[in-house]
């Protein structure tokens, strides 16, 4: 396993939880109640402090006893973790877009100024910096074996020594060492695994490094608008802040390893969607009213169709699983994985759980579960994806096996929920987190989740009161952070801290 | 950000007066600038005059702490030419918006030849020649009096995408069996504001031809830029128009025809049209039923032509800018940056105080207030919007270019106009920028001494400047007090391009 190191098992230390960003936290639990519809009765909680400010970005980590954030407003923030009082807060001279991380007693931030710092995470104060072009960064630094590794706005992606903060290599896209590609910004949070870094340039490149010296070892074309999804939240009665997270790669140690990146499509999403709608009737035979749950024979050929049209029209690819050795198709069909969420951004990469050889992600079937509304939601869904799985083996009619499976349900018609319930729709932008019973899904329009040991969904909270933004919506999208026995949610109105169990 | 104090100087000189050259060298105009300190809450027809006449200059030497981005602009737009030069004419950019739909980015030639024409004043000569080069081919194979917008052929299946191209990822394309195709029909035709980008081009490059190399102008194309500014509306409903209007006042004072009608109705339309858009609110909102109302959209559109037929097309002159700097501050303020009522009855958000990463590339959309029909959910911000808020704060508030500097980010793509045309506004904002009135023909030049200009201005003459001509910046300047009925000046030829302008005070 490929963890950072220097912090304690139950912190959180960086976005998505470690250097491969698998965002999945096997050391803790968290209550999930029972299935509820529009209530905020089913999940963890109750909330045990929050602390109010608009302007924060990407998503909280915890680390020496502290959440931290950084915020557009050019400061970083630490609240003690326990209590939520604010212990300090540093200016760093310029806006922090994404998360920062806490390592070895240092936060480290990478600003839209162009400068990396690192501060001590007792009291805030410096400990280093260093400066890069006024381009900035958007993506968040990911820590792994003392070295930061970070992409910027100019296209340059650096190895810092989290000790000193010198610069111990840069490698840059479409540079010298990377001829026959175009200089782009990189957006895309790094993913670090076995002595390898991977990330994806806007130059629509994916990019595995050698985390030593930062000598190319593979490119990789892929397609896709963008790496960048930005986090889609509001508020129709107060200035509301607004976060910009940039997509990340996730590497997983599954079937040989496999890293895997999600991209923003290039089409026009409400073609994409009539489209794929369309495409997926026709493929099944049937329909969301129709036939919502499926057999598993049904699912067979729902999948082998997707896998070989995204094969057949590799434009439409917006999901990819490279080896992480050589940026090759880990397998011989693209993963039958459709574009999802409505609102045009990037899903978000898989949640893995590789100690227990599990991933999820979000995803279009019509099978889905929901729900009650028209053309965006109809087929988005959550669903277990297996990573030992080759698609090719669709190519055998008789196979038998699935490239993922949707969540069973315990108890139907409940599975068949209604537009008020966690969007497992996936419609929003979700952000995906787990820990070891159950996977957290946090969107602008509400929070919830789905019991891993029992299948149900559950609820925390809804913003939004119906459709038509009759109510606030302020929802969280950087997704939740688990720590140490709490449940840590950024939206636009602050931080809120909830215990996981009661 | 604060108001910058330079946006309430002006120059309430009259007419000024033109050199002749000497032999074997080529004058320009001369001018002088008279700066007093003056403002007003109504536009007056001599405000109107005195914003169309006064132009943007920018001193030499640049300041130092441009170089960077100097040295960025040169690389971004050599990245064009070189995009141009393997594989030829460079396409419209493609963006998806999300829910909403797809969007063509700079599909109206004359965009980009205003914008790379007004980066020529800061980029070194070997690339101001291939600029030059570039735009001097680009305009005669695509007229921008005729094409509106780059267009094929009725409905879906556009061959706007295809081609050579901006974006850095990968279109599909037909006959891929799955193409993408926004339909850019009925096509949209040519704008007024497309005057004013022909007259940049042409002043900034000194490509006059291009309309007629004649005196007084004649040709089809000079009869198409006569219709261009009939198009405008009287009164003016839009900030293009009144860019429209400067633009086609110069071109007539190009020519010298500022005795005749056309200029004295150009001239009354600039100010109908100042009269009519000093309240911005007003023209922001007809902006937004024009075009985004019913759509599930969200931009800001108050220096938008186009923004429907999934064409996207948007001016800012800096002209308007001072127009509104000076006239509409507060307004534009109120509604742009901050307000201190939001929330009350009646009362708008800003659009910066509702979205703290406007200027973000590939940043996220703003939030929702109360889903206003135009605040829709559901879409990526496409590149114009945070371009507009940019050039308000370029053009309108005048900030300096250590504050625009941090607004600026990242290319969208190769040959992305709207972010040459930021980088072109921050490192003017470094150089001193003088509003000062070009008013041919005014003084005479001769030669004098071996390595002398002799500069003889009528006139109680109070500024003269030497121009480059190739870059249109100052190269020098001086004051001259108690200056008689006629001055005369001697200085050395700095170089061959060099020209004179002067301005007498009335």
């Amino acid at each position: 396993m490929v963890f950072a190191a220097g912090f304690a098992c139950g912190d959180w230390p960086q976005l998505q939880f470690d250097g491969a960003n698998r965002g999945f936290s096997s050391g803790q639990r968290i209550r999930t109640g029972v299935h509820a519809d529009r209530t905020t009765s089913g999940g963890y909680g109750p909330e045990s402090w929050g602390w109010t400010n608009r302007w924060l970005a990407g998503q909280p980590v915890v680390g020496n006893g502290k959440v931290i954030v950084g915020s557009m407003t050019n400061r970083v923030f630490a609240l003690d973790e326990t209590s939520g009082v604010l212990v300090w807060s540093t200016d760093v001279g310029a806006p922090v877009l994404n998360s920062c991380a806490v390592v070895d007693g240092r936060v480290v931030v990478a600003t839209q100024g162009g400068t990396v710092w690192a501060l001590s995470a007792v009291d805030g104060e410096t400990i280093w910096s260093v400066s890069f072009s006024r381009h900035g960064f958007a993506a968040a630094p990911t820590v792994v074996g003392g070295r930061i590794f970070v992409g910027a706005k100019d296209g340059r992606f650096h190895g810092i020594d989290l000790e000193t903060g010198s610069v111990v290599w840069s490698f840059e896209v479409g540079g010298s060492e990377d001829m026959g590609a175009d200089r782009a910004a990189i957006l895309c949070t790094a993913a670090v695994m076995d002595g390898r870094v991977f990330f994806g340039a806007e130059n629509m490149h994916a990019y595995g490094l050698d985390t030593e010296t930062g000598a190319r070892i593979w490119r990789r074309g892929i397609t896709g608008q963008s790496f960048v999804f930005g986090d889609p939240v509001g508020s129709n009665d107060e200035r509301a802040g607004i976060t910009f997270a940039a997509g990340w790669a996730v590497a997983s140690e599954q079937h040989g390893g496999v890293v895997i990146f999600r991209t923003q499509p290039i089409y026009a999403p409400p073609w994409l969607l009539d489209s794929e709608e369309t495409f997926l009737e026709q493929a099944t035979g049937t329909n969301w009213m129709g036939n919502p749950l499926g057999t598993t024979n049904e699912w067979i050929v729902e999948q082998r169709a997707i896998s070989q049209r995204l094969a057949g029209n590799p434009s439409r690819r917006t999901l990819w699983a490279l080896e992480p050795a050589t940026g090759e198709d880990k397998y011989s069909l693209p993963l039958p994985v459709l574009w999802t969420s409505g609102s045009g951004h990037a899903g978000t990469p898989p949640v893995v759980d590789d100690e227990s050889g599990r991933a999820w992600v979000t995803l279009r079937t019509v099978y889905a579960r929901l729900d009650s509304g028209s053309i965006v939601r109809p087929y988005g869904d959550l669903v277990n994806l297996h990573l030992d799985f080759d698609p090719a083996i669709y190519t055998n009619p008789s196979a038998g096996r699935l490239g993922f499976e949707p969540f069973p349900c315990a108890a139907p018609p409940d599975c068949i929920a209604v537009y008020g319930d966690v969007h497992k729709v996936s419609d929003e932008g979700e952000v995906l987190t787990g820990c070891a019973n159950a996977l957290i899904s946090t969107t602008w329009v509400s929070d919830g989740g789905y019991d891993l040991e029992s299948g149900q969904t559950f609820n925390v909270r809804y913003y939004s009161s119906d459709d038509l933004g009759g109510a606030p919506l302020y929802g969280a999208a950087a997704g939740a952070v688990l720590a140490n026995g709490r449940v840590i949610l950024r939206d636009t109105t602050g931080i809120k801290s909830y215990a996981a169990e009661p | 950000m604060r108001r910058n104090p330079k946006r309430n100087l002006q120059d309430g000189c009259g007419s000024g007066i033109l050199a002749r050259a000497a032999a074997g060298w080529k004058p320009g105009p001369l001018f002088m600038l008279l700066v007093l300190a003056a403002t007003s809450s109504a536009v007056t027809p001599d405000d109107a005059q005195r914003i169309a006449r006064e132009r943007l200059w920018h001193r030499q030497p640049l300041h130092p702490a441009s170089l960077d981005l100097r040295e960025e602009l040169d690389v971004e737009i050599n990245r064009l030419l070189d995009r141009y030069d393997a594989n030829g004419r460079l396409q419209p950019s493609y963006f998806s918006i999300g829910i909403t739909g797809s969007w063509i980015l700079h599909g109206y030639p004359g965009e980009q030849a205003y914008i790379l024409a007004d980066a020529l004043a800061f980029l070194p000569s070997n690339t101001q020649a291939r600029v030059k080069a570039y735009l001097y081919d680009e305009l005669r194979a695509r007229d921008p009096t005729t094409i509106g917008f780059e267009h094929c052929d009725w409905g879906w299946g556009a061959c706007e995408l295809t081609g050579n191209r901006r974006e850095y990822f990968t279109i599909p394309t037909s006959p891929n069996p799955d193409p993408i195709a926004p339909n850019l029909w009925p096509a949209p035709t040519v704008q007024p504001e497309g005057l004013y980008m022909i007259w940049r081009y042409c002043d900034r490059s000194g490509d006059w031809a291009f309309i007629s190399d004649h005196a007084p102008p004649v040709g089809e194309r000079w009869n198409r830029i006569h219709a261009m500014f009939h198009a405008i509306p009287d009164p003016p409903t839009r900030y293009g128009h009144l860019a429209a209007a400067i633009g086609y006042a110069r071109i007539l004072e190009h020519y010298g025809l500022t005795n005749g009608p056309p200029y004295s109705t150009a001239l009354d339309r600039i100010h109908a049209g100042m009269v009519a858009g000093t309240d911005f609110s007003v023209w922001v909102d007809d902006s937004y039923e024009t075009f985004l109302f019913g759509t599930h959209d969200w931009a800001w559109t108050p220096f938008h032509y186009l923004r429907n037929q999934n064409a996207v097309g948007a001016m800012l002159a800096p002209e308007v800018g001072r127009f509104l700097g000076e006239f509409a501050y507060s307004n534009v303020y109120r509604r742009t940056t901050f307000n201190p009522r939001e929330g009350e009855p009646g009362e708008d958000y800003a659009v910066e105080s509702i979205w703290n990463g406007w200027y973000l590339t590939r940043g996220p959309y703003a939030p929702l207030i109360a889903w206003m029909g135009y605040y829709g959910e559901n879409h990526m911000v496409t590149p114009d919007t945070p371009w507009a808020l940019f050039m308000t704060r370029a053009w309108v508030y005048g900030e300096s270019g250590d504050e625009l500097r941090r607004w600026l980010d990242v290319p969208y793509s190769i040959g992305d106009l709207f972010h040459l045309q930021r980088l072109t506004a921050t490192i003017g904002a470094y150089s001193d920028p003088v509003w000062s009135a070009v008013q041919p023909p005014a003084l005479r030049a001769e030669d004098g001494e071996a390595g002398l200009i002799r500069i003889i201005a009528s006139g109680a003459v109070h500024g003269l400047y030497a121009i480059d001509q190739s870059t249109n910046l100052i190269m020098w300047q001086s004051v001259i007090t108690n200056a008689g009925p006629e001055v005369i000046v001697t200085h050395p030829l700095d170089g061959p391009g060099m020209f004179f302008r002067a301005r007498a005070a009335p």
